[in-house]
Formats: C-alpha cells, sequence, structure tokens
C-alpha cells in the first residue's frame, strides 16, 4: 500500500506528463481538494486516480474539458462531497498529538540545554539567572505552547490550507512573503500575551525533563501511526 | 438534479456493479465501457463521485496497485454488500423493463 508522500511524490512526476491545458486545469483541481477537508490518504488516492484518467485520455486525443467538463471547481465540488468528512475524533486527535509533540520537545529543549549547560558549568561559573532557568520552567510556558499549537492547526487548516498548497506547488516570493506575514502576526500576538502573563515556576532538573522527554517521545511514535 | 439524472445515476450504478462484479476494473475502463455501452450526455469525470459514494456505503473497495513503469490504477472489487445491491438491482430492473415493454409495446 502506497503512503501519502509516495503518493504525492508519485504524482509530482506523473503529472508532468500532461499537457500544458491539461496541466493547469489539473492543478486548479488539486488545490481544491487538497485544501479541502477531506482525509489526506483518500484525497490523494482520488487525485492520482484523475490524474492517470487524465494522462490516458489526453494519450487518445482527447481534451481535459470533454474528460471532466468546463468547470473544475464544479467537478471537485460534486467529488468532495462524496468523500468521507474528517470526524470529530480524528481532529482531536490530530490537535492532542501535535500539542503533545510540541510539549516533548520543549522538554527534550530543556534537558538538553540544561545538561550542556550544567557540563560548561563544571569550568565556568554561572550566573543566578542562568541557574535558576535551567533548574525551573515556567509552567506557563506549557499552556501557550498548547494554545499557539492549537491556534496554529486552526489557521493552517481553515485560513492557510490553500495558501500551503500552493507554496508546496510554486514557491513563489509573493506566496512565501504572504505565508510567513501571517505567521509572523500569530507569533507577535502570542509574544504580546506571554509578556503580560507573570511567571509561574516549577522545578524541574534538567534530568527529569530528559526522562519525560524520552517517554513523552515514546508517545508521540505511538499516537502519530494513530492519526488520519 | 433532475428526475432523468438522478434516475440515470441509480442504472449507472447498477451497471457499473455488474461491471465491476464481471472482472476488477479501475476509473477509467469504467467511464470506457459505459461510453461503448451507449450511456448518453455523460462526461468521463462524473464517474469518480459515483465511485466515491459506492465506496462510502460499503458496495465496492479499491486498492491503488503500483507497477514498474506504468500507471498506478485503482481496482474495485465487489463487496459481500454490494454484490446483495446488484442482486436487487437486477431483479428491480428486470420488472421495470417488462412493465416499460407491456407500456410501450401493449400488442407484443
Amino acid at each position: 500500500m502506497m503512503t501519502v508522500q509516495e503518493m504525492i511524490e508519485w504524482n509530482n512526476a506523473r503529472r508532468k506528463t500532461l499537457s500544458d491545458e491539461g496541466l493547469s486545469y489539473y492543478e486548479e483541481m488539486l488545490v481544491y481538494i487538497r485544501s479541502s477537508w477531506v482525509p489526506e490518504k483518500q484525497g490523494e488516492e482520488l487525485l492520482l486516480e484523475i490524474l492517470e484518467h487524465l494522462i490516458e485520455a489526453e494519450g487518445e486525443g482527447r481534451s481535459v474539458d470533454e474528460v471532466f467538463g468546463d468547470h473544475p471547481e464544479v467537478f471537485c465540488k460534486e467529488t468532495i462531497a462524496a468523500l468521507p468528512k474528517r470526524s470529530l475524533g480524528s481532529w482531536v486527535m490530530l490537535i492532542g498529538t501535535t500539542i503533545w509533540t510540541s510539549l516533548t520537545w520543549m522538554l527534550g529543549i530543556h534537558a538538553g540545554l540544561g545538561i550542556l549547560i550544567m557540563i560548561v558549568g563544571q569550568w565556568v561559573s554561572l550566573s543566578p539567572n542562568i541557574k535558576n532557568a535551567i533548574s525551573n520552567i515556567n509552567a506557563w510556558s506549557f499552556i501557550e505552547i498548547a494554545f499557539l499549537v492549537f491556534i496554529s492547526i486552526v489557521i493552517i487548516f481553515m485560513v492557510l490550507k490553500k495558501e500551503i498548497v500552493l507554496l508546496e506547488m510554486e514557491s513563489s516570493v509573493k506566496n512565501k512573503i504572504k505565508f510567513s506575514g501571517i505567521l509572523l502576526m500569530v507569533w507577535l500576538l502570542f509574544y504580546s500575551v506571554h509578556q503580560m502573563l507573570p511567571p509561574v515556576t516549577i522545578p524541574m532538573s534538567p534530568w527529569i525533563s530528559g526522562a519525560l522527554f524520552i517517554l513523552g517521545w515514546l508517545g508521540q511514535r505511538w499516537l502519530w501511526g494513530r492519526v488520519e | 438534479m433532475s428526475t432523468y439524472s438522478q434516475m440515470l445515476k441509480g442504472i449507472m450504478e447498477g451497471c457499473i456493479l455488474e461491471m465491476i462484479n464481471q472482472k476488477e476494473r479501475y476509473g477509467y475502463e469504467l467511464s470506457q465501457k459505459l461510453s461503448q455501452h451507449g450511456f448518453p450526455h455523460i462526461s468521463e469525470g462524473s464517474i469518480y463521485p459515483l465511485l466515491l459514494r459506492m465506496q462510502k456505503e460499503g458496495l465496492i473497495e479499491g486498492s491503488l496497485i503500483p507497477s514498474q513503469s506504468g500507471p498506478r490504477r485503482k481496482y474495485y472489487r465487489l463487496t459481500q454488500k454490494g454484490e446483495k445491491t446488484l442482486a436487487e438491482f437486477t431483479h428491480q430492473w428486470d420488472a421495470l423493463k417488462r412493465a416499460v415493454d407491456n407500456v410501450l409495446e401493449p400488442n407484443t
């Protein structure tokens, strides 16, 4: 069975064989389907199926309009309506797993930096601020990271999905600026909230962070295997 | 959607089930077969929403078969539910066809 990544790679290679007219029509369908809320695997399978259909039809001298009608959007709307939607459980799983992964890596970074600083501290005297930073974690960081991840997923899926698909297809300067601008605004909003909150520190040695990171990493591998 | 196109989709669904029942087939092949058999005014692409709906209803299932160099095609086969639906369609179609024939050709 092909993975989603293999299907995307195969699609990238195969669609180059289309005529200019066929390619522009097909890419319109591709953006529409990839930016919709259908499960990724089923969307990619469908895209591959209609791509092979189009290649075969063009090989026999038929144009894309004859195969899929005059309006790609009409075809896509009808097709997407027939595909299953992401279930609520699948959304919870996706958001939960992403938050879990982010927190795991936050602990990993705390552990890694902390242990490195402790090693350096054998030879260099450290300021109390640094010592404090490696033996405590600001509890707000967990909530902030979870919140930031949640907001990012919502923005990506609800607002930016089409921009991301376009960026993947055509990495133009205009697309990059637009995408970076939106992400920068989200980050500024997040940073302003962070500045307003009083720090709530909890003692956490880098070794405990490291142990939690290993547990989190094992959990993360298990969880990603179950996300649709 | 007009009554005609709704009826046509129902009949097309039955015919697709029968064609897949004969052997596993892929989308392009099915649309060509339908056209060869004289199904009128259907764009080739309209088979895909139909195939997706039939998969969602559990009548057929498909798998993408990779090959060394050629195209990767999604071949469809009937499920048990699909076989049952096909048997019902065949039975209902026979009855409907007889009834319509009786109306159109009352003296035969």
